[in-house]
């Protein structure tokens, strides 16, 4: 086996595990929190805030 | 759901912030966002306004459609600069056209990058295939989406520190090729332009059909606007990094247009799959040669990131909306990503990739491209029709008002124009989708639409109201 076809066969390797990884923790995540945890919305008040107005203050 | 699930009970939520995308963002970030997803046109795409209108009508289209970047750019920032949400051109369309054109810029943001995505990961393979007979173009596609898609799904701020790592070494390759043609030395230089130019082949139609194929230098800049709610500071990153973002493309076009013109005769370069690789090789220089091949795969990385970047927090945004099922508006509790957006696309992605029909994919992300152009410069003027300067405090004003909108739907028009000369079955099957995606939402979808969810900004309300 040439060593392009080895580098061939490594790509694939990494390509599943880094897809494998994602849907792990896309599971993971799914089952160990809730819909009103990963569908919240933070106060309105303080995430829309308009930084043009505020004079471009930092939002962090 | 397993029994250990977290519930906003049982965390204090204040501590973590759920459903708040992470504000890391500075100018050079928004740089990196915009000037990454485009480079990739400078190294491929943008020869073919040559095969359509000659080395000067390339030229000419060039400039004409860098023109109508600026102009977008300078819309797109005045109205982004007051809009601290993430969803870019479909946010403005929220505020200022309402909920049916909002629902259609935003699926037009989807699917102009998820196509460029799909475009540029296959790009990434048959570069990579070059190298040996041996190597296998598909293990490094895959390999390719995996790791921009892992990257994304981990966080904004590591993906555009990588994009604007990748984004610079790209950009600096052009420059590498410049120098190593020795243009300075007038007895030295490899630059033959008297040799390897044409004048105007097919006439001012030529240029004009050339529009099409000179959005390819600044196709997809405008995504600058969908970092917004991830800005540090909105009023000023987004001015920074767009305007800089535009003058570097206007920069890079140039210097493409001029170097590959001298070195590769104009009918070979009109039909090149990538110029400024083939333009490298025309200098036989090992040096250049290995550094364009680094570039052009590094632009098409940057691009492809940028582009998973952008289309999902386009669909992030409809789904947080109410425009789709808000299923897709989570937001990772750890890397506070949008990842079901994310995910989702990933495979819509490589079946646009695997359709084998790449420019078709590509005419349809220009086409997406160019409606929302058009629907920014009528959004600009009713923009400053409803809240007059003095109304509304911007983080930048786009001087010589309304001339920037007007020239901005004019030159659109004109890229219609082209495109209807290219390719007029696809201009008129897109066409067909928007209309009936349109149909579908007001029939279908527009009773779920909470319309208290939907506006949410405190702004004033507008002139006359």
């Amino acid at each position: 086996m040439s060593g392009y076809a080895v580098s061939n066969w490594v790509a694939w390797v990494l390509a599943f595990a880094l897809f494998g990884w994602l849907l792990y923790d896309f599971i993971t995540t799914e089952r160990k929190y809730s819909e009103d945890i990963i569908l919240a919305r933070v106060d309105e008040d303080e995430f829309m805030v308009n930084p043009a107005q505020e004079g471009g203050r930092e939002n962090e | 759901m397993s029994n250990n699930i977290i519930t906003s009970e049982v965390i204090n939520a204040e501590e973590h912030q759920y459903g708040q995308l992470k504000k890391v963002l500075g100018p050079a970030h928004i740089w990196a966002l915009g000037v990454g997803i485009v480079l990739v046109g400078e190294f491929m795409g943008w020869n073919f306004t040559i095969a359509k209108g000659g080395s000067i009508g390339a030229l000419i289209a060039m400039w004409a459609v860098g023109l109508l970047y600026v102009t977008l750019v300078m819309c797109n920032t005045e109205i982004g600069s007051v809009i601290p949400e993430a969803g870019g051109q479909y946010a403005m369309a929220k505020y200022i056209l309402g909920p049916l054109a909002a629902f259609n810029v935003g699926l037009m943001i989807v699917f102009e990058y998820a196509m460029l995505e799909a475009a540029n990961i296959l790009v990434i393979g048959e570069i990579i295939k070059t190298i040996h007979p041996d190597v296998n173009s598909l293990p490094y596609i895959f390999l390719s989406l995996a790791l921009l898609t892992v990257l994304n799904y981990r966080g904004i701020q590591a993906t555009l520190t990588v994009n604007l790592v990748i984004t610079a070494i790209a950009y600096v390759t052009i420059f590498i090729l410049l120098f190593g043609t020795k243009f300075y030395v007038p007895e030295a230089s490899l630059l033959r332009h008297e040799e390897m130019m044409s004048g105007l082949p097919y006439g001012w139609i030529g240029i004009i059909a050339a529009f099409q194929f000179g959005i390819w230098f600044y196709l997809g800049i405008e995504g600058t606007a969908l970092g917004a709610e991830e800005c540090r500071s909105t009023g000023r990153s987004l001015p920074v990094g767009a305007l800089t973002g535009v003058v570097t493309l206007l920069v890079g076009a140039t210097i493409t247009w001029y170097v590959t013109s001298g070195l590769v005769n104009w009918v070979a370069l009109g039909e090149s799959v990538y110029p400024l690789y083939e333009a490298a090789l025309a200098t036989e220089i090992p040096f250049v040669i290995a550094a364009l091949f680094v570039g052009t795969v590094l632009a098409c990385l940057a691009s492809a990131s940028g582009c998973i970047a952008d289309s999902g927090r386009s669909w992030f945004s409809m789904a947080r909306d109410t425009l789709i099922p808000a299923w897709f508006g989570g937001v990772h509790p750890k890397y506070k990503t949008p990842y079901r957006a994310i995910v989702f696309l990933v495979p819509i992605s490589l079946s646009f990739a695997f359709t084998g029909l790449l420019d078709q994919v590509i005419a349809f992300s220009i086409l997406s491209g160019i409606y929302i152009y058009l629907l920014v410069g009528i959004m600009m003027l009713k923009f400053r029709q409803m809240y007059p300067l003095g109304n509304l405090n911007r983080g930048y004003i786009a001087p010589w008002h309304p001339y920037p909108a007007v020239f901005l739907i004019i030159l659109t028009l004109m890229v219609f124009v082209g495109f209807y000369l290219g390719y007029a079955v696809n201009l008129l099957a897109g066409t067909v989708f928007y209309i009936l995606a349109s149909i579908w939402f007001v029939v279908h979808r527009y009773k779920f639409v909470d319309t208290h969810t939907f506006l949410k900004s405190k702004w004033p309300r507008p002139q006359g109201y």
